[in-house]
């Protein structure tokens, strides 16, 4: 079949199933959202978290004929993270400061907006960002920068329900864009640098009732609250600040969790401390535990696990796996959480070697020390929360990778509520090379980097695969670029104007394909002439 | 932590916090003991006759380098010195842009044209597909990298080292203290 008759059999399919599901987002819709790639229905277009798209109209032989179709500025400062959501013609996105809006996503003229009133003492670790929202039924989903949770009415963007999750004041936010699975509306906190005690909410989609709250640190007499020493564990942090992945054939959540407080000083929280920079296996029923797995133990170098988890089936094997922040990319079953592999895909200094488990290793002198030491990856990670994307055509895994070493230095602080709880201080490392980044193309089965595209400066920016052969990826100059996925060949690139701080994405309206990026302070679409 | 953006911490601090740091290194920098007291007039000579050429002070000068006007009220007494014997050790840093998390830095660029001819300058941008360049003719030279022969960066600053034999101790405060004296 030519690519051109599978794209119109692709376009008619979605148009099918467009009209025959207008305006109700159900969570089989959620379920079978590859049938439906004309939209873009949760955070990483799918729940095995691919952000593939299978949109193919725009193509390897027709990728440099990309223009812009419109754009759309929020006109706020600051990070613009978001990836926007499509439902049927609709565009939901979210802006700096806790903004959202609702577009027409052929023209990108506005169809309504929503600005919060946030406090003026909210305490936003990075930035008054937010990076999307979760569509179900007829209403949106966001989480706040003022701990709220807030349900909108999807046409006409009216608040249905708003319900305070937790002290804002404490320093917890909500920056991550939540996950409507059946009936619920499932999101995790921020605030690992306040000392928070972290948790992962479920809220019922059509009141706001909290159905569950799993704390990512136990406390007394729960499993794992013997990792931490004396009463650190009520600080503990172990944020979930990225959104989740979801397997219905085991009805399993897949969910990660950041630092542990304070992020740099392991002195007073002696111990593993769980659940730190893990990922949890959480049934969404009742929020129980089925298992779990840490990725760097006792952290002491900010190196939140909050990557993006992919599921990829393998034959008979279930997967998932995580290109993680410090360096490694580890392949896991995701049945049971056993780990299968754990390669390095960028510069680490700080591993001499695996555990029994088969899980890297922290070197003796990879600690922070009072006058200081270089170690790799930097605090920001090799990698940090941009999306992954698996392309099934390739089998490829893309992550983008930042190239940094830092000097990591520590000293004693005393917690104090809703104050900046680092314990640390780090800073750019003479010793090493100047930052740079790149797009890596990882083989999942063997964790070996196929090839890589070099930005000029670490970005931001995620990546977002699609059927069309295409690998899309924004820098930190400014740049969208579209690379053949099979290899690293630029195919087309535009000069937006402001650096990438989001993760792409696809969708279709009347049969015209559309990739949206945020950049600067605008959302950018753009499709062929 | 999620993402800072910045080139080290200081996220999640207040306004007050952060300035309290700015007063504390402002404070540190007026007390340092090894500040040196110089010839201001000396040193504008000496300026003037080796180092305008490729550096601006209040309008006058070359291009080539950065704008040394005020660089003695942002840097420490070492870290011009430093700049001065060995520049290559930290590249100044130049444009910088809003929503960029680094700036551009004094990097050298040669490249080699299609036709064959050579350009060496100093980035004034760069970016994956493009690179705009201060040559040493002090023009700027605006091209697109696939369009080049050859494009090849250096850590290695265009601005020679002065070490002691060249520039002595007691030159080189001269002509810091007329950096000093016209930053004020």
């Amino acid at each position: 079949m030519s690519s051109r008759t599978r794209s119109w059999i692709v376009l008619l399919i979605a148009a099918f199933y467009s009209a025959h599901a207008l305006g109700q987002v159900t969570f089989d819709r959620l379920l079978r959202s590859g049938a439906e790639p004309q939209n873009w229905l949760t955070y990483s277009g799918d729940y095995g978290g691919h952000r593939f798209s299978g949109l193919d109209q725009v193509n390897t032989r027709n990728a440099s004929a990309l223009v812009a179709k419109w754009v759309y500025q929020t006109a706020a400062t600051g990070k613009f993270e978001t990836t926007p959501l499509v439902v049927d013609g609709i565009l939901y996105a979210t802006g700096q400061d806790d903004r959202a809006f609702a577009l027409d996503a052929r023209s990108g003229r506005p169809i309504w907006q929503y600005q919060r009133t946030l406090p003026s003492d909210i305490r936003p670790c990075c930035g008054r960002v937010n990076r999307g929202v979760a569509v179900l039924g007829d209403k949106v989903y966001l989480g706040t920068l003022d701990a709220h949770v807030v349900a909108l009415d999807a046409k006409t963007g009216n608040v249905i329900w708003d319900v305070t999750a937790a002290d804002y004041r404490k320093g917890y936010s909500f920056t991550a864009a939540p996950l409507a699975l059946k009936g619920l509306i499932i999101l995790g906190v921020s605030g690992g640098e306040y000392g928070i005690r972290g948790f992962i909410d479920a809220y019922d989609a059509t009141t706001g009732d909290r159905k569950w709250r799993f704390y990512t640190v136990p406390g007394p007499g729960e499993p794992g609250h013997e990792t931490w020493e004396g009463e650190s564990w009520k600080v503990g942090g172990a944020p979930a600040w990225m959104t989740g992945v979801y397997d219905p054939a085991t009805n399993q959540l897949f969910w990660t969790t950041g630092n542990p407080s304070p992020s740099n000083r392991g002195e007073g929280r002696a111990g593993d401390n769980l659940y730190s920079n893990s990922l949890l296996a959480l049934n969404p029923e009742n929020g129980k535990l089925n298992w779990y797995f840490q990725f760097t133990r006792h952290d002491e170098h900010d190196w939140d696990a909050t990557q993006i988890p992919v599921m990829i089936d393998s034959g008979d094997k279930h997967l998932l796996a995580q290109a993680n922040r410090n360096g490694f990319f580890y392949v896991l079953d995701r049945t049971t959480g056993r780990l299968l592999s754990a390669n390095a895909y960028s510069r680490t200094t700080w591993s001499d070697g695996k555990d029994a488990q088969g899980r890297p290793r922290a070197g003796k002198d990879s600690s922070p020390t009072l006058q200081g030491h270089t170690v790799c990856p930097g605090a920001l990670g090799a990698t940090n929360w941009m999306s992954p994307s698996f392309d099934p055509q390739t089998d490829l895994f893309y992550v983008t990778a930042r190239e940094q070493c830092d000097v990591f230095s520590t000293a004693p602080q005393p917690y104090e509520a809703g104050h900046a709880y680092y314990g640390s201080a780090y800073f750019p490392s003479d010793q090493a090379e100047p930052y740079r980044g790149a797009v890596r193309a990882i083989n999942a089965a063997t964790g070996q980097v196929k090839w890589e595209f070099r930005h000029v400066s670490p970005t931001w920016s995620g990546v977002l695969s699609t059927a069309g052969g295409l690998l899309f990826t924004g820098d930190a100059e400014g740049n969208f670029i579209a690379l053949s996925a099979a290899d690293n060949k630029p195919l087309w690139h535009f000069q937006m104007g402001g650096a990438v701080y989001a993760s792409p994405m696809a969708y279709a309206v009347d049969g015209k394909e559309y990739i949206a990026i945020a950049a600067g302070s605008s959302l950018y679409a753009f499709g062929l002439p | 932590m999620p993402a800072n953006g910045t080139n080290g911490q200081g996220v999640g601090m207040t306004d007050e916090e952060i300035w309290q740091i700015i007063s504390y290194l402002r404070s540190i920098r007026l007390k340092a003991p090894s500040e040196p007291v110089g010839n201001p007039r000396h040193g504008e000579q000496l300026f003037d006759g080796s180092c305008s050429s490729c550096h601006m002070i209040n309008g006058k000068g070359g291009r080539l380098g950065p704008d040394l006007s005020s660089v003695a009220g942002s840097r420490t007494m070492n870290s011009l010195i430093e700049s001065v014997r060995n520049p290559s050790a930290h590249l100044a840093w130049g444009l910088t842009e809003a929503t960029k998390e680094f700036p551009q830095e004094y990097e050298t660029v040669t490249v080699v044209s299609t036709s064959g001819q050579q350009i060496t300058g100093v980035a004034l941008n760069e970016d994956q597909f493009t690179v705009q360049l201060m040559d040493i003719s002090q023009h700027i030279q605006l091209l697109e990298k696939d369009k080049l022969r050859s494009f090849q960066k250096s850590r290695q600053s265009l601005m020679p080292p002065f070490p002691a034999d060249r520039l002595s101790d007691e030159d080189l405060r001269d002509i810091i203290a007329y950096l000093e004296s016209v930053a004020q």
